[in-house]
This record gives C-alpha cells, sequence and structure tokens, in this order.
C-alpha cells in the first residue's frame, strides 16, 4: 500500500454553505503532511471525516486502505489520533490512563509514554484533570507515541499550548519520526512550527479548493513582492496574482511567479509596476499571503 | 481489553456511585422513620389495619428514588463523555464499537442496579422487622417497578445523551419519558405484580437501543 492517507473526490457542506467540493489529495506512507488553512476552512471537519467521526456528503477517504467509515479494529490500532484540545480521560491519572491504553496496543512500549509524562514532575498517581493543557498535551502525545502507530493524525496540537509545552512537544514528536516510517497529517494555527518536520503541506481553502505541494517548493517558490503606492489602479487578483492586501507601505502581492511575470502582469492589468521589489517572508508570512489575512 | 473498559468506568462512576449509594440509604433511613413514627403514633393494630386493608404505603417516598438515582449514574456517567465530544476517545480504541458501547452500558446500569437490590433488600428487611411476611411480599411487589423505573431511566437517560442531534433527542426523550412512565403509573399497592416479568423482558429489549445514538454519534446520518 503506497499511500497512507487518500482522499478521493470529497464533498461536503453544512446546509447551503460548502466545505470541500471535489476534494483529492493523497499522503504515501512515511510522509509528513500539514493540513493548513484558516479557521472554518474545514480542516477539524476534514479529520473527523478521515476517523469516520462524520459522513461526508459524497466521495470517500481510505485510511491504510479502509474506508474511513468502516475502519477495522486492526486498522484503529495503527492510527493514533490526537483529538482538537488534546481530549483525555480527565477522571485518570498519569499511570492509570497508561495501563488502561496498553491493554488494547499490543506494540505498547510504556518507556515512550513515561519518557514524556517524567519530565512533568508529577506523581505518577495524579490525576489528569488537575494538570494544566500543556500537562495534558504531554500525556496525550505520550500514550499516541507509545502506542506505536503507523499513523498519526494530531488536530491542532497547538491549542492551548505556551511556547515551552509547544518545543516539547515537537522535539518528542521529532525524535519519534525519526525511528521509522510513519505517516503524520497535522493541523496547527502556529505555522512556524511545522517548517521543521512537514514535507509536504496542503492548503484548505474557503469555498472547497485545496493546495497540495512539497513544502520546499512553497518556500522556494512562492514569493511576496511589494509595489509602493503610486496612485495608479490597484492590481487585482488572477491566476498569476495568488493575493493582493492592501498594507501602509503599499500593495503586498503574492506569487508563484519571479519578479519579471509579475511585473509584466501588472502592466498587462493596466496598472503601474514602478518600485515592485520582492520581501523576504517566513513561513508564517507566506501562509496568510497564500490563504489571505481574513 | 473489555476488562480494561469495564475499570475504566468503575474508575469514572466509584465516587458518584458512593454519593448515590448515600442518598438512597438516607432516603430508607426516611423511610424506616416514618414506619416506626406510624407506631409510635398508633396502636399496631390500626397500623397493621391500615397498611394491609387500607394499602396505605409508608414507603411511598422511595418512588422516584430509583429513577432519580438512574438519571444521576447516567448523568456522571456520559455528560463527561459528551463534553467535547470526548466519547471518540474510547470510540477510536480497536474493538468492536457495539463493545465499547455496551461495555459502558454495563457498566452504568450495574451501578444502579445494585444500589436498587440494596434499596429493595432494605425496604423488604425493614418491612420484616414490624410486618408479617404478606406485607412484605406485597412492599416489594409494590416497589418492584419503582427500581425497573430506575433501570429505565437510566437508558432513557443514555439514550437521550449519546444521540448527537437535538431533533432526535427530544425523540429519544419521548421514548425514554413513556417508557418510565410504563414503571410509575401507580394503582393499588402489589398491582403490578402478575406484569413484572413482562416489564422486565420489555427493559431488556428496550437495553440495546441505546446502541442506535451510538452508532448514530460514530458513524452520524445512521
Amino acid at each position: 500500500m503506497k499511500y497512507a492517507i487518500e482522499v478521493n473526490n470529497l464533498h461536503h457542506c453544512y446546509g447551503k454553505r460548502v466545505i470541500y467540493q471535489d476534494l483529492n489529495f493523497k499522503v504515501p506512507r512515511g510522509k509528513v503532511f500539514g493540513l493548513l488553512g484558516k479557521n472554518g476552512v474545514g480542516k477539524t471537519t476534514l479529520i473527523k471525516i478521515l476517523m469516520g467521526f462524520l459522513r461526508p456528503t459524497g466521495g470517500e477517504c481510505r485510511i491504510l486502505g479502509d474506508n474511513s467509515h468502516a475502519l477495522s479494529p486492526a486498522t484503529r490500532c495503527k492510527v493514533g489520533l490526537l483529538f482538537e484540545g488534546h481530549l483525555a480521560y480527565e477522571f485518570m491519572s498519569i499511570e492509570g490512563v497508561e495501563r488502561f491504553f496498553a491493554t488494547f496496543y499490543p506494540k505498547w512500549k510504556r518507556e515512550l509514554y513515561y519518557g514524556l509524562t517524567d519530565r512533568l514532575g508529577l506523581p505518577k498517581s495524579h490525576k489528569i484533570a488537575n494538570m494544566s493543557e500543556g500537562q495534558r498535551s504531554q500525556v496525550v502525545l505520550g500514550l499516541i507515541m507509545a502506542q506505536q502507530p503507523e499513523v498519526m493524525i494530531l488536530d491542532d496540537y497547538t491549542m492551548g499550548l505556551d511556547a515551552g509545552y509547544r518545543r516539547l512537544f515537537l522535539d518528542y514528536l521529532a525524535d519519534y519520526l525519526n525511528q521509522g516510517d510513519i505517516t503524520v497529517l497535522v493541523t496547527s494555527h502556529i505555522v512556524q512550527d511545522l517548517e521543521k518536520f512537514v514535507h509536504e503541506v496542503i492548503f484548505l481553502e474557503r469555498g472547497g479548493q485545496a493546495s497540495q505541494m512539497e513544502l520546499q517548493d512553497f518556500l522556494q517558490g512562492f514569493r511576496q513582492y511589494l509595489l509602493p503606492k503610486n496612485g495608479s489602479k490597484p492590481p487585482q487578483k488572477s491566476d498569476l496574482l495568488k493575493n493582493v492586501e492592501e498594507t501602509s507601505q503599499g500593495t503586498m502581492l503574492y506569487s508563484f511567479a519571479d519578479m519579471g511575470k509579475v511585473s509584466e502582469h501588472l502592466t498587462e492589468q493596466g496598472g503601474d509596476n514602478r518600485g515592485l521589489c520582492e520581501i523576504p517572508m517566513s513561513f508564517e508570512d507566506a501562509f496568510i499571503g497564500f490563504t489571505g489575512r481574513y | 481489553m473489555l476488562k480494561a473498559l469495564l475499570l475504566k468506568e468503575f474508575v469514572k462512576l466509584r465516587a458518584f456511585w458512593i454519593v448515590a449509594l448515600v442518598f438512597n440509604m438516607c432516603m430508607l433511613g426516611y423511610v424506616y422513620i416514618t414506619m416506626n413514627g406510624l407506631f409510635r403514633l398508633d396502636h399496631a393494630e390500626v397500623v397493621w389495619y391500615r397498611v394491609i386493608h387500607l394499602g396505605q404505603l409508608y414507603y411511598s417516598s422511595l418512588t422516584y428514588v430509583p429513577a432519580v438515582t438512574g438519571l444521576f449514574i447516567a448523568a456522571v456517567q456520559f455528560f463527561p463523555e459528551m463534553r467535547n465530544q470526548r466519547f471518540r476517545i474510547s470510540l477510536h480504541l480497536p474493538i468492536a464499537p457495539h463493545l465499547i458501547v455496551m461495555g459502558h452500558v454495563f457498566v452504568g446500569f450495574l451501578a444502579v442496579a445494585v444500589i436498587l437490590i440494596i434499596d429493595l433488600a432494605g425496604l423488604g428487611l425493614m418491612t420484616h422487622t414490624r410486618f408479617p411476611g404478606e406485607v412484605v411480599a406485597r412492599a416489594l411487589t409494590t416497589a418492584a417497578p419503582w427500581m425497573l423505573a430506575g433501570l429505565s431511566t437510566y437508558l432513557g437517560a443514555t439514550l437521550v445523551l449519546l444521540e448527537p442531534t437535538w431533533k432526535i433527542r427530544m425523540l429519544n426523550f419521548a421514548v425514554a419519558a413513556g417508557m418510565t412512565g410504563l414503571f410509575l403509573r401507580g394503582g393499588v399497592p402489589g398491582a403490578y405484580g402478575p406484569i413484572l416479568p413482562i416489564l422486565c423482558a420489555a427493559l431488556l429489549i428496550y437495553t440495546p437501543s441505546v446502541l442506535l445514538p451510538a452508532y448514530r454519534f460514530r458513524y452520524r446520518r445512521v
């Protein structure tokens, strides 16, 4: 099986609001995929569909070859799922929750769990209900890693985490991913975190469009240009100009095209390209440039 | 695996179970005081006459206690599961969903049943201290449907709480209220005696209905 996750012709809507329109993508085994998009584009909805907790209006999703609405227990055993908000059994203790999950997963490695939770410096009898969000995130990640899944689906792992816990989470995750052929689909609002370990990104956009590309291709190919205010006709979005944003400095243009082509395109749109210059940008800038600010 | 699931539910419920047990014991204590009060205020033969011939129920304060108990256990068991849809954690476990759901229901059902059996036993024992065997049997026959109402309320509340959509939740509420109402229709003491086996069978048939909202929650649009 070449692909760990397959999304084929997915269509979903909430009432009249279309979330996905013919969404297609495939996640090869052993790759780390970032699922990115603004709030409300359907990232969590997609994860719910992938795990069979929501039935799409049309199309199908496959996880390790199983239809996501008929995931066998054997397949579920191979999928580590982190729910948004680090959902956990809050009435259980650090020790109790480990003992509970260990019975369900034959490849369980308790040292992976305790390697992470021991860092919290809490007694093993400490209840999850009495933990901070950051501490709970480590417990949940520890449980997922101890399960030794082939596929990890991490829905907004950054929610409620401060910089320290986010870093701890990522460091542990990176170490774990180095161990083998593990596929990860991750969503996050802190996109710069993903830059360190994501191979490919899928941008979900309002209206159901999606773009899939290698992260390096995106970082190297996607560019930001500043067009100073010059009183001419403002540039318009087009096939070449992915996004146009007005700022106090001027108009920011985002495109996969080089400066020559953008300059030519501005002329074709009847505008003035004087002062056009390329501005370097971070992954977060590029993400905002790609998806738009609002 | 199932043992771990049952143990998890036990851990979740044990503190609340003790609270429910204490509440039921307090109510039994109240019934005991009421019963002894009758004998302090009147001669024994008058009390016997009122209880045996006039059908006075000195334990009527127990009528809704099992229903409240069933509702309480279902609420403390499934409210946390439905908050942020935490039940997804259990439903992602690598065992069949019906085993997961019925495992949860088994523990909750058992928790309610044990308390209600203690209630019945307590009622029987206290009645036995003051009345003949026939009155004990009638007290148990009269209280038995109330106990079944407790189990029915537990199942009905589960049916309502697990359902993911409001419309069907209201429908389930109507079904649950109707089902529980069957056990609480009153009548003369012991009137339910002949149909108790049928009511027990109805309750057993009712039990797997909780799978429907659970499957609707798991897969949606079932």
